[in-house]
This record gives C-alpha cells, sequence and structure tokens, in this order.
C-alpha cells in the first residue's frame, strides 16, 4: 500500500511539472488562431529614425479578405515591430511564417548585416527565409503599393520564387546562403527583383492603371554587407553558368539574315581550369562553358544551325566575359569561385602567397564556350 | 550497491545515449565547426579511437572492483579512505555543478529556440525538481526509463538528417584533403569532452551492473553514436557552412527551423526541443545520482543528502551564468576546461596512485 501511495505521489508530481515545462501554464503566450494576421513578407527601408519596416500578409484574418499591408518606423527592427504591434490593435501579428525578406536599395547600400544579424537572432524567422533587394526604390513602395484587394507583394514574391527555381537567369538565395557567403568571401549574391505593371487588369471598379507587381531582376551584389552593384537578367545568364545554376532562359540571337532568333537555353555548365606557373602560383584561369539550347522562334528560310550555334556562342561567351570581369572590377568573388578552385586543386589554393583575393583582380582569364542546338520542336531540323 | 536493483548493461547505455545527446549538440556542431571549419564532422570521427581508448581504461578501472565492492570503496581503497573521500567529494562536486550547469543549458536551449523572452528560472524548477526526485531514487528506474525514451531524440535526428539531405551543398563540406591536420586534430576536444563525461557516468553507475556484456559493446555504442554525431554535424555544416554554424548558438534547431516536411508540415523545432527535455532530464538525474554516492563516504548515508544535492543544483542553476554571454563563456570555456580536468587528471590520477600504491 506504501508503494502504491509513493508510485502515485510520484506520478501526481511528474504531471505537475510536466504541466509546467511547456511554460504555456504560466505565461499567457497562447494566442488564438482565428486572431492572428499571419505576415509573410519584410521590408526594410532606411528612415531618419533609423528602420522604416513595412509588413505585409497574403490575406486577412478572414478568408478571402484582402492583404493586409502595415508600416511603421523605429530605431531598429524590434522598435517597429513594437510600433506596428501597438497600431494593429484588432488582430495579433504572427511572425514566425515570414516567407520573404525585401530590402530597397537605399537600405542595401547602407549595408544588411543588421538586417541579417536580427533574422539570426529572431525566434520567429528562419534562415531560409529568401532574400530579395529591390531595384531603384524603396521596398515599402513595394509592400504597400503592389497588388489590389486580390493579391499583394506576397503572391507577387511567391511567384517570383516559383519562377526562378526552373530558370537559369535568376536564383532565390536565402539569408542562410547570402550570410555563408559574405563570411567565406566577403561578398555575396542576392536576388534582384524591381517593380512593374502587371500584366493582369485590375478588376476593382474605376482602376484606370494596371497595379504593379514584383518581377525578378538578375542578382545585387553585395560586398562587405552593402550593394556595390546590380547584375541585370542577361548577366545572370553568365552568373547561371558559373555557379551551376544553369536552366531555362530565353536567349536572342540574330540569323545571317539579321532577323531575330529566340533560343531557350536547356542546360550546361562551365568548368574551371586553373594555370599554375613554375612557382605552384596561380597564373591564369580558363573557363570552358558547355551549353545546349532549343531553338524556339525565328530561324526561317536558309538558316544554317551551325551559325546559330557560334552566335549562341558569342552571346554566352559575352556575358560569362562581363560577369567575370565585373567580379574583378569590385574585387568581389561572389561567384564562389574560390571554393570551386580549392575543391580542384587544395593544396595548391592552400600555398597561395598572396591569396586568392589579393590576385583575382589582375589574374588573367580565357573564357571558351561551346555551345549544340539539341532541338527544333516540332520542326524537323534541317541537315 | 547500497541495496539498490541491478540492471543490464544494455540498459546503461541507453541512459549513457540519451543523456550523451545533452552535451553533444551544445558542444559538437558549433564548436566542432569553428575549431576544424568545414571538416568538424570528420574531427569527430577522428575522436572516436581516443574516446574508446579512454573508455577502456575506465572499464579497466571498474573491473578492479572486489566482490560487492562500490567504486567509492575502490577509490578509497586506491586512495587511502580519507583522501579517497576526498577526492570522491571533489569529483562529486564537479558533477554537482554539471548538472547544475545541465538545468542551465536545457533553459538556454529553450529560451533561445522557442521562448525568446521567458525567464530562465520557469524551465530550470520544474525540470530540477523531477530531476532531484528521480536521482534520489533507484538507479534502476532511471536506465528503464532511458530504455524507453532513447528512440525517441535518435529517431528526430534520423528524421531530421534525411529531411535535411536536400538542403545539403557540397561546397560547405568539401574539398577536406587541404585541410591542415592541427585543426582537424583541435576539433576532436568537444567530442573528448562529452565522450569523457559520459564514460565517467557509465564507471560510476556500472556499479550496479548484473549479466553479460563486456567492453566491446561499450566501445560499438561509442562508435555509434560518434557516427550520429558526426552525421548531424555534417548536415548542419553541409546547411549552412562551417562560418555560420560557428556563429549560431543552436545550429542544429536552427536547421530543424528551416526544414518543411512533406511540403506541408514545418515549424516543428518546439517539439524537437522538447524532446530534448527528456535528455536533460535523464543526465541531471543521473549526474545527481552520481553525486549523491560520491559525497556519502565523506557525508555519510543520511536522508538530507539527496534533499541537499537537488536543492543545491537547482540553486546553482538558478544562479548560474544570468547573461546569455557569459553563459556562452561558460559552456565553450570553463566547463569543458574543468571537465577535461576531473575526466583527464582526478579520475586516471587516482588510478595511478592505486597502482602505485598496489592497492589495485
Amino acid at each position: 500500500m506504501n508503494g502504491a501511495f509513493k508510485r502515485a505521489s510520484l506520478l501526481l508530481i511528474y504531471i505537475i511539472v510536466g504541466l509546467c515545462l511547456g511554460g504555456c501554464g504560466l505565461r499567457e503566450q497562447a494566442r488564438e488562431a482565428d486572431g492572428l494576421l499571419v505576415v509573410q513578407t519584410m521590408g526594410l527601408d532606411p528612415d531618419r529614425r533609423g528602420v522604416l519596416l513595412s509588413l505585409a500578409s497574403a490575406g486577412g484574418a478572414a478568408p478571402d479578405s484582402p492583404p493586409v499591408r502595415l508600416q511603421s518606423a523605429g530605431s531598429s527592427i524590434t522598435a517597429a515591430l513594437e510600433q506596428i504591434r501597438a497600431g494593429a490593435n484588432e488582430e495579433d501579428l504572427f511572425c514566425a511564417h515570414i516567407g520573404h525578406l525585401l530590402i530597397g536599395e537605399a537600405a542595401a547600400r547602407q549595408g544588411i548585416r543588421p538586417a541579417l544579424d536580427y533574422v539570426c537572432r529572431s525566434g520567429d524567422l528562419r534562415l531560409s527565409v529568401p532574400l530579395y533587394i529591390l531595384r531603384d526604390k524603396s521596398a515599402q513602395e513595394a509592400v504597400l503599393g503592389v497588388g489590389d484587394d486580390s493579391f499583394g507583394v506576397c503572391d507577387a514574391l511567391d511567384s517570383v520564387d516559383a519562377d526562378l527555381r526552373s530558370r537559369g537567369d535568376g536564383r532565390c538565395l536565402s539569408v542562410a546562403d547570402v550570410l555563408r557567403d559574405l563570411e567565406r568571401t566577403g561578398s555575396a549574391l542576392v536576388c534582384a527583383v524591381s517593380l512593374q505593371p502587371s500584366a493582369e487588369e485590375d478588376q476593382s471598379a474605376g482602376a484606370a492603371e494596371r497595379p504593379e507587381t514584383v518581377v525578378a531582376d538578375g542578382y545585387a551584389v553585395l560586398k562587405d554587407g552593402a550593394l556595390c552593384g546590380f547584375l541585370d537578367r542577361e548577366q545572370a545568364v553568365g552568373v547561371g553558368f558559373l555557379t551551376g545554376n544553369t536552366g531555362l532562359c530565353e536567349l536572342t540571337v540574330t540569323d545571317q539574315a539579321g532577323l531575330p532568333v529566340t533560343l531557350t537555353l536547356t542546360g550546361g555548365s562551365a568548368a574551371l581550369e586553373p594555370r599554375w606557373d613554375d612557382g605552384g602560383q596561380l597564373a591564369a584561369l580558363c573557363v570552358h562553358v558547355e551549353a545546349e539550347a532549343l531553338l524556339a522562334e525565328g530561324a526561317a528560310g536558309d538558316t544554317e544551325y551551325d551559325y546559330l550555334e557560334m552566335m549562341l556562342e558569342r552571346a554566352l561567351s559575352e556575358r560569362v566575359r562581363q560577369v567575370l570581369q565585373l567580379s574583378k572590377q569590385w574585387e568581389a568573388d561572389f561567384l564562389g569561385l574560390e571554393g570551386r578552385l580549392e575543391r580542384l586543386s587544395p593544396r595548391k589554393m592552400q600555398a597561395l602567397n598572396p591569396d586568392f583575393a589579393a590576385r583575382w583582380p589582375s589574374l588573367p582569364l580565357t573564357v571558351s564556350v561551346s555551345a549544340r542546338l539539341t532541338g527544333t520542336g516540332d520542326l524537323e531540323a534541317r541537315p | 550497491m547500497n541495496g539498490e536493483k541491478p540492471y543490464r548493461l544494455g540498459q546503461l547505455l541507453a541512459l549513457c545515449s540519451v543523456a550523451a545527446l545533452t552535451p553533444a549538440l551544445r558542444l559538437l556542431p558549433g564548436a566542432s565547426a569553428a575549431i576544424a571549419g568545414r571538416g568538424g564532422w570528420l574531427s569527430i570521427l577522428l575522436a572516436l579511437p581516443a574516446a574508446v581508448a579512454y573508455g577502456a581504461f575506465l572499464w579497466r578501472f571498474g573491473q578492479k572492483r572486489r566482490e560487492g565492492e562500490s567504486l567509492p570503496a575502490l577509490w578509497q581503497r586506491a586512495a587511502g579512505e580519507k583522501i579517497g573521500a576526498v577526492l570522491l567529494a571533489l569529483c562529486g562536486l564537479w558533477l554537482l555543478f554539471y548538472a547544475a550547469f545541465t538545468l542551465r543549458d536545457s533553459a538556454q536551449r529553450l529560451i533561445d529556440t522557442v521562448y525568446p523572452h521567458a525567464d530562465r528560472r520557469l524551465f530550470i524548477l520544474p525540470l530540477g525538481l523531477a530531476a532531484a526526485f528521480a536521482g534520489a531514487g533507484d538507479a534502476r528506474r532511471l536506465v528503464r526509463c532511458a530504455k524507453l525514451v532513447l528512440p525517441l531524440p535518435v529517431g528526430a535526428v534520423a528524421l531530421t538528417l534525411f529531411f535535411a539531405l536536400p538542403e545539403l551543398h557540397a561546397d560547405n563540406l568539401l574539398p577536406i584533403a587541404g585541410q591542415p591536420l592541427l585543426p582537424l586534430l583541435e576539433g576532436t576536444l568537444p567530442t573528448l569532452d562529452v565522450a569523457a563525461l559520459i564514460l565517467v557516468l557509465l564507471l560510476f553507475l556500472s556499479d550496479g551492473l548484473t549479466g553479460e556484456g563486456g567492453y566491446r559493446s561499450v566501445a560499438a555504442r561509442i562508435a555509434l553514436l560518434g557516427a550520429l554525431m558526426a552525421a548531424l554535424t555534417a548536415a548542419v555544416i553541409g546547411a549552412f557552412g562551417h562560418e555560420l554554424t560557428a556563429r549560431l548558438a543552436q545550429p542544429y534547431f536552427s536547421l530543424v527551423r528551416n526544414l518543411v516536411f512533406f511540403h506541408s508540415l514545418e515549424r516543428i523545432e518546439a517539439l524537437l526541443v522538447a524532446l530534448w527535455i527528456f535528455s536533460d532530464f535523464l543526465l541531471t538525474a543521473a549526474l545527481l545520482h552520481v553525486v549523491r554516492r560520491c559525497l556519502t563516504p565523506l557525508c555519510g548515508e543520511s536522508a538530507w543528502l539527496p534533499a541537499a544535492v537537488g536543492a543545491a543544483a537547482l540553486l546553482t542553476a538558478c544562479l548560474l551564468a544570468p547573461e546569455a554571454s557569459a553563459f556562452a563563456r561558460l559552456s565553450t570555456r570553463w566547463v569543458p576546461a574543468a571537465n577535461a580536468a576531473v575526466c583527464l587528471l582526478l579520475i586516471p590520477g587516482v588510478y595511478v596512485v592505486g597502482r602505485l600504491r598496489k592497492r589495485l
């Protein structure tokens, strides 16, 4: 009886302790799901007070309700968020599902380290959140201005994300990717986006203009945590080859008659071949690009496919060269070439003196491209 | 054995395996990445032979017990009755501090990952009370509980490793060939630190062993756990890169926070963090149980000793490193150093003295 009583008492103690372990019983943290405003996009801009924070949800708390857009400024992101919480008195902000972090160009030029550190420290945000830099505009213009009652910036950025998954002229990079690259090479690529009129008509009565939306627009390049330049979508094709992110993308060349021909790049790769001098130092870098493409549109008449392949090689060579030159000019290894060379020749790279970063701006480069047209659609290929 | 019920080696290894998860997760991904870079996962594997050798030494030490002799009695035989009792008390005080530190670590993990604004005492007090009750009782309850609990955290780690595969980038893990050897060897220290603590726990709790089972099973378990931790560290470094991994306070749970299961289930880090409470509980309870045994020769068998040990652990945990930065320093510098001193100097010292005095 005594043993049974002891066991029952212990069980009771464990149940009470177990209830306390969750923490919810002692703190008023529980929130009703119906009253939550699920924030999905966070925008950051500079402000005279410190930070201008813009938030948007994909929809309101009620089903089919329009997106909710909120904004406030503060001395820090946390302070601005508290301002918004205090102001949004009808709904409870829920930031654990933020899926996009959008930074205005001005804020990016000042440096995005504080924003990245905020994500690291936050218990709510994930390191896998995709990061975007908005060209020529402030993030609040996108967060507050994009879309209408039927869609908002969250839907637009979801669309950008989905679109870029299969494409080779852009890529969504997460906060973790950017932080890792900044720690590793001091520079990083970030997906750049810009505002443009939506392809959809505004359904609301009396709307004279098409609503704006966000579209992918190449890459932003960060150096030492601050924006140092942009690569447009054409140059982003070169980035795709050099970083192993080749996907579908269109490229227009001209045929022998000077008429435009659209080719769809379907795959390819870029191999690096370091040249070493007698002292074991890096003397030059050769980049060999291989590409495959489909003939999508044009090339009527007697255009020879060999000629199109040559034009494609020329176009790709130009893009790859441009990207490499910008990397040298900005003294920023945003392509991660040092890491790739380390994998090829680890011991020689360890022995480099001066190191790759110091050698890179003056390193001689050669680029060779080999392109093949692998398909012509449903039209029979000419021999 | 003080009349306690015996248990099997398999059960004791289950307890040690669960208990190892707490210090391993606190130290291994971050500290290994900080010291050994992208080869952090490799340095865990490199540490295994040394861990197995240290375990073999402790096992041999434990084998010196005579029929019915407990480990504290063996210490007193080796180092002399009074000196042995004092050395045991020293070791016990260290393990008491480690139990308090484990409670503080558990609270810090919950604060870092799920409850950023919570008071650490909110977690320390209930867990500490539960562990003090459990530690005051029979060790067989702990080992049986561990046998039941073990599949939960190990299964959770295996599941997260599987779902983390798409997050891995080869360039975060390779190349290893060009890595200098010294940081890789230095990177074995956190693993050895964890292994030493758990093997000492195993040594003290081996008093209650019964049935068959040799050191081969212990070595196999060390290798298995080492492989699991190496895989976990490789997953974290592969996902974040060693530079970012070294900066994060809870890199494994940051990885879990990023995972999406079957394109629908996400943000399960709170659930996984909660699973680690089992590990914290069992480690703390086992340590407090061993502390009681270590202090008994000096303080004598008394009813108040378990209560005093539990109260001391709770009080120390509540007062220990109130700021996160102080806790980080304690966690990465002072505690590993002190643990190394106890595990690698004090305990081998007792063995050497016993051999010199021809008492072993």
